[in-house]
């Protein structure tokens, strides 16, 4: 299980995660459609020599050929390697006090960055695109206060109840309900790895607040 | 032979790069996350293409010394 009681730096004691969102898979098939038509073209090539299909080709030329298109291939493998984890490892996660966005942007680029729920303007979700419609994923905005940069967070399933969570919780801070008192007042209370969660013994099953919180047991009650 | 030379060093800095690649991703990984299967998959992806372009490439070596 998933340990979402320390899901980022600086977690405090008993701050439910209500959202926990990476990039749907399914909006990362166009680009691994081409990894993989640029690696099979690359294994065709290879099939091709070995079959004699270059008759112009001297014996060597074909060695050389082939060990060149090897390394090509590797190359391939180890790119599309960084295009998933560069993809799996943007994560959104709003709790009851605030919205964290990672970011990992390239291989050596990671940006963590936080939004106090009080901070929050508006919240804005779009789903754009046939198979973003069908299986509801796409991006959500949150427009901050001030001079803080607006929060993107692209490709994430169920984006119109992230944003319902995120603008119910940051109306909550606003009428200064106290943090452990925060529950999402939304028909979806949650959204953990891509699945929508409805209630707080749910949340709780998969470890996104802790059996103790004053929240469950008010709600057991 | 030494095309298969420059081939070998070709793939010890793809697979010095490759550690970069994994060693910076795993430091980030959530517990209970996909991150170790991913990488399972390509580090096997990785060594079937280094195993199989040795071996489609082997038969020429045998017929020609002069490589």
């Amino acid at each position: 299980m998933q340990d979402l009681l320390h899901a980022f730096p600086g977690q405090e004691e008993h701050e439910p995660v209500y959202v926990f969102a990476r990039p749907y898979p399914l909006a990362f098939l166009p680009t691994a459609l081409v990894f993989i038509f640029v690696f099979l073209f690359g294994l065709g090539l290879q099939i091709l020599m070995i079959n004699n299909f270059f008759t112009a080709l001297t014996s060597d030329q074909i060695v050389a050929s082939l060990l060149a298109i090897g390394l090509f291939n590797l190359f391939v493998v180890i790119v599309f390697l960084i295009a998933i984890l560069d993809f799996y490892f943007d994560i959104v996660i709003v709790t009851d006090r605030r919205v964290v966005d990672i970011d990992q942007e390239v291989l050596f680029y990671r940006k963590v960055a936080e939004l106090d729920l009080e901070q929050i303007e508006d919240v804005s979700s779009i789903n754009n695109g046939f198979l973003a419609t069908v299986f509801n994923y796409g991006q959500v905005e949150v427009q901050t206060a001030g001079s803080h940069e607006n929060f993107i967070m692209n490709n994430v399933r169920y984006p119109r109840e992230i944003s319902a969570i995120a603008l119910n919780l940051s109306q909550q801070s606003k009428k200064d309900i106290p943090q452990e008192q925060r529950v999402p007042q939304t028909v979806v209370i949650g959204v953990i790895n891509n699945r929508a969660i409805s209630n707080l013994t749910e949340l709780q099953s998969i470890g996104a607040i802790l059996p103790d919180d004053f929240r469950l047991v008010n709600h057991a009650s | 032979m030494s095309f298969l030379l420059i081939y070998l060093v070709g793939v010890v800095i793809l697979v010095g790069f490759g550690f970069v690649v994994i060693f910076n991703f795993l430091r980030y990984r959530y517990q209970g996350d996909k991150t170790i299967p991913i990488i399972a998959i390509f580090v096997l992806l990785f060594i079937l293409t280094v195993a199989s372009t040795i071996l489609v490439t082997l038969p020429y070596f045998s017929d020609t010394a002069t490589f």
